[in-house]
């Protein structure tokens, strides 16, 4: 339990005032004061204090987090949730053989994102299950079903050609500033053209973008699992690949960018890492401070905008999107009621904590629905996806550079 | 906790909501304080039918019933101190119906204060009771508490709006009071009784209450003072002046410090308070005209700076500084004990004074901040609770100033409630007979005093130790 203990001054800061259960998912759909902040903060005091064994309900609870962050960005009292909530899963992981990680999962740690290569072997292959009529039969036949992979295996996006991913080795695009450009594991495979766009759009606002060669997956996935030895490896990673320099980092992820965001404390020991996540921004962040080369083409529709819990909460970046869409001729941005929600993406909340993660969705796209808005606009993939799925046929889900991609390239 | 009883509950409420494992009694052990004992479990009811029947099953086996909604309380109002059966409403959210032509709004209990003000709000009404705590605290806890606000001043506290109750007696049997009307000379106001009981008298699941006219105009202005005392004599004068402002809050230096780390809004670190005026209503010019001449005698009083916000954001921006100091002063300190004391408006300079001789005498930092137009201060007491030696000198200084309050004619709580931190003084300040009177009456009610035992009404432990004798997970208050 030893780093559930270094977050021990993190826990006392709680003065159990409440201002974070109007804002935490899990609270707002059951009302329990078990699935709220304050309640976590409370159970992991008393682990520390000595008062509560790790027990399998309490377990539940604390896993039961999104670590969404809107917790902590309401917090008046400075508690920070995310590292806490990382800090159980460490010490959960620790107390168990191979970190209490299933044999595909640990495969998919070590091997899968530990490559960008590794990753686009896999998306190759997702995309023939796609095309070849595998997956029809998949999903006539039944088998799915009988193998209770339905949920997972309705979420998988469709995957463009693997001609298409991006393969990042220090291509560049446009001229001006140097601007790197992170493409990640699945944007760069499943949303590659979205991540195409973004360095596009880099371009079109006056700045070269660079494709960077050597970088991996942000790590987001593995720290949230516990994995923290592992995400620090990929974060070493990245930090070599993105070097030193003063170039913006821009990232299309709003997981990603909230992650590599956090690299300085991620890796206190490492002094080029706080260096290299304050040059981080948003792709949203980035543009919306910078000038287009010409100006934006009308597109006719109207939107609402999907905050992701990593773009709102986790890095506090809630105008600058708005301004982007606001800026484009005819498009109407409609506001969106419970817009702090998380919609029960989570990293990977969807697959691990189905029931939750579908009245979260079910809640979110009910509020999409009401806006009257047939285009819901995010910036974070595991979001674009979760939203997909539970939307009707009739809303789409576009991520915000590609409909700025219609405006401005 | 008998396990014939858990299972009745189970087959009163849905699955999932009778709590029982260990880490579920955690988060059903705390309120706002610092203080935490555990219950013997909680139970999430969905309707008044529910409660009912969880208190005719409390009734018939002698358990202790908390009701609670958010638990944010910041006088131990919630905390299951006997153990028992902690009654979580948060999950009974529903606004029954706004009623336009009656001009109310019929709630269940666990609805949250804001959630209810913004949907009245959308149809041009306006409810104002406005606890700092609206974010999370359901109108429930606010009936229980009789819950306050900066906008009391000109507009009441909770009390002031509740017209109608549904409340869940201590036999089991479902009590309704008032309806949707604002006048009422038909013998005794038992609803009144529920308003401020604190759950010890029944368990309020549903609330009607009037609204008014959503005021169009908001005019807001911030006085910076470098004396104190200038600025409680500003208050004075403005209450004297012949104006009722909505809002008349005062900061003091170091709240305005804690609130300035926490948010970086600009607020002047060296000033030593600072006034909050605000004046509301259907004419922005005549609300703008008020908050002016106020604004003159703050500068006339010797303000360093008046400054009248020119935008809504800048105002939100003032507002939520305000908002936000409770909380943040729990930055400064590990623990932190909130007073709530009220008295007469023209005794503020001397409360406020006496304060600050409290704090000199036993070398602890007490902020001072509230809602000065009525005479609700909130001296914070800010401490470490692992230090015995300093929880003592907390509660001497808590002592002294219910007592200052009391001998300037005010008394203990404006907003609070007295739940378990003021209950030894509640003799001080109410005398005896008053108490015993409401002793009667807690009688009438819960005769076998199963309804949230050991709240309000002094032990009989004496006003020594009441602080250290709270308890917490390891124990008693070290002290």
């Amino acid at each position: 339990m030893q780093p559930l203990v270094a977050e021990y001054d993190n826990m006392l800061r709680c003065i159990r005032c409440a201002a974070c259960l109007t804002s935490c998912p899990t609270y707002v759909v059951t009302h329990k004061e078990e699935e709220g902040p304050r309640g976590r903060i409370a159970m992991l005091r008393a682990i520390v204090e000595g008062h509560l064994d790790v027990t399998p309900d309490a377990i539940e609870h604390l896993d039961n987090c999104v670590l969404c962050e809107a917790c902590t960005n309401v917090c008046p009292a400075g508690v920070q949730m995310e590292s806490m909530g990382v800090a159980f899963r460490e010490s959960l992981a620790a107390t168990r053989p191979n970190g209490g990680r299933s044999v595909p999962v640990r495969f998919a740690f070590a091997w899968l994102f530990g490559d960008l290569a590794h990753f686009r072997l896999l998306a190759t292959l997702i995309w023939l299950y796609q095309r070849s009529g595998v997956q029809w039969l998949a999903r006539h036949s039944g088998m799915l079903r009988v193998l209770g992979m339905q949920a997972m295996e309705s979420m998988l996006p469709p995957v463009p050609a693997p001609g298409r991913f991006v393969v990042p080795k220090g291509q560049t695009i446009g001229q001006g500033q140097p601007v790197h450009v992170f493409a990640g594991c699945i944007m760069s495979t499943a949303f590659a053209t979205t991540t195409t766009a973004t360095a596009r759009l880099v371009a079109a606002f006056g700045c070269q973008a660079e494709l960077t060669g050597g970088q991996v997956c942000c790590g987001a996935l593995q720290l949230h699992a516990g994995d923290v030895a592992r995400a620090r490896e990929l974060a070493r990673q990245n930090v070599t690949a993105f070097g030193a320099g003063d170039a913006p980092i821009v990232v299309n992820a709003a997981g990603c960018g909230a992650m590599l965001k956090h690299y300085g404390h991620l890796l206190p020991d490492e002094p080029r890492a706080a260096a290299m996540a304050a040059r981080v921004r948003d792709v949203s962040e980035f543009l919306a401070q910078h000038q287009p080369i010409r100006p934006p083409r009308e597109v006719r529709s109207t939107v609402t905008l999907q905050d992701a819990c990593h773009l709102l909460h986790a890095q506090r970046i809630a105008s600058a999107p708005r301004q982007l869409l606001r800026s484009i001729p005819g498009l109407e941005l409609r506001d969106l009621a419970e817009a702090e929600i998380c919609c029960g993406s989570g990293a990977m909340y969807n697959v691990s904590h189905p029931a939750l993660s579908a009245e979260l969705q079910q809640r979110k796209c009910a509020s999409i629905a009401a806006t009257g808005s047939k285009v819901v606009v995010t910036g974070n993939p595991g979001c674009f996806v979760q939203l997909q799925a539970g939307l009707p046929r009739d809303i789409r889900v576009r991520h915000i550079v590609d409909v700025l991609a219609e405006a401005y390239l | 906790m008998n396990p014939a009883v858990i299972a009745e509950l189970k087959t009163i409420v849905a699955p999932g909501y009778v709590h029982t494992a260990p880490s579920e009694i955690i988060a059903y052990s705390y309120d706002g304080t610092f203080q935490q004992h555990r219950p013997d479990l909680a139970v999430s009811p969905a309707s008044t039918a529910e409660v009912a029947a969880v208190m005719r099953l409390a009734a018939r086996t002698e358990i202790p019933i908390i009701a609670r909604g958010a638990s944010s309380g910041l006088a131990g109002g919630t905390i299951p101190e006997s153990g028992g059966i902690v009654l979580n409403l948060a999950r009974m959210d529903s606004i029954v119906e706004i009623d336009t032509a009656n001009v109310c709004v019929v709630a269940q209990a666990g609805v949250v204060t804001l959630q209810l003000q913004q949907a009245v709000e959308r149809l041009g009404l306006f409810y104002p009771p406005d606890p700092a705590s609206s974010r999370q605290s359901t109108i429930g806890g606010n009936v229980a508490t009789n819950a306050g606000g900066p906008r009391c001043l000109k507009y009441g506290a909770t009390r002031d709006y509740v017209i109608g109750l549904t409340v869940v007696l201590a036999s089991g049997e479902v009590l309704r009071l008032g309806g949707k009307f604002t006048k009422s000379a038909t013998g005794y106001q038992l609803m009144q009784l529920f308003v401020g009981s604190e759950g010890t008298l029944g368990i309020v699941t549903e609330v009607i209450m009037r609204l008014l006219p959503l005021p169009r105009a908001r005019v807001t202005a911030v006085a910076i003072f470098d004396r104190l005392a200038l600025a409680s004599q500003a208050v004075s004068t403005i209450m004297g002046s012949g104006i009722l402002p909505a809002t008349l809050e005062l900061m003091d230096g170091t709240t305005i410090n804690v609130v300035e780390d926490y948010l970086q809004a600009g607020l002047p670190r060296h000033a030593q308070a600072l006034l909050l005026l605000e004046q509301d209503g259907a004419d922005e010019a005549v609300a703008r005209a008020e908050v002016e001449r106020m604004a003159e005698i703050c500068r006339t009083l010797g303000a360093e700076r008046v400054q009248v916000a020119a935008s809504a954001a800048e105002r939100d921006g003032l507002w939520q500084a305000r908002r936000s100091v409770s909380a943040a002063l729990g930055r400064l300190r590990p623990n932190k004990l909130g007073e709530d004391i009220v008295v007469p408006k023209s005794e503020i300079p001397a409360m406020i004074a006496a304060v600050g001789e409290i704090a000199a005498t036993y070398g602890l930092p007490i902020p001072v901040f509230g809602h000065a137009g009525d005479g609700n201060l909130h001296p914070n007491i800010l401490f470490d609770l692992r230090d015995p030696a300093e929880v003592q000198r907390v509660e001497h200084a808590a002592r002294d100033i219910f007592r200052a309050a009391l001998r300037l004619g005010g008394t203990l709580s404006g907003e609070h409630g007295v739940g378990t931190l003021k209950r030894e003084f509640l003799e001080e300040a109410q005398g005896p007979l008053a108490v015993s009177l409401a002793r009667a009456v807690k009688h009438a009610f819960d005769p076998r005093g199963l309804l949230n035992p050991g709240k309000v009404f002094p032990t009989g432990r004496g006003t020594v130790g009441f602080l250290s004798d709270l308890p917490t997970l390891s124990g008693w208050t070290p002290g």
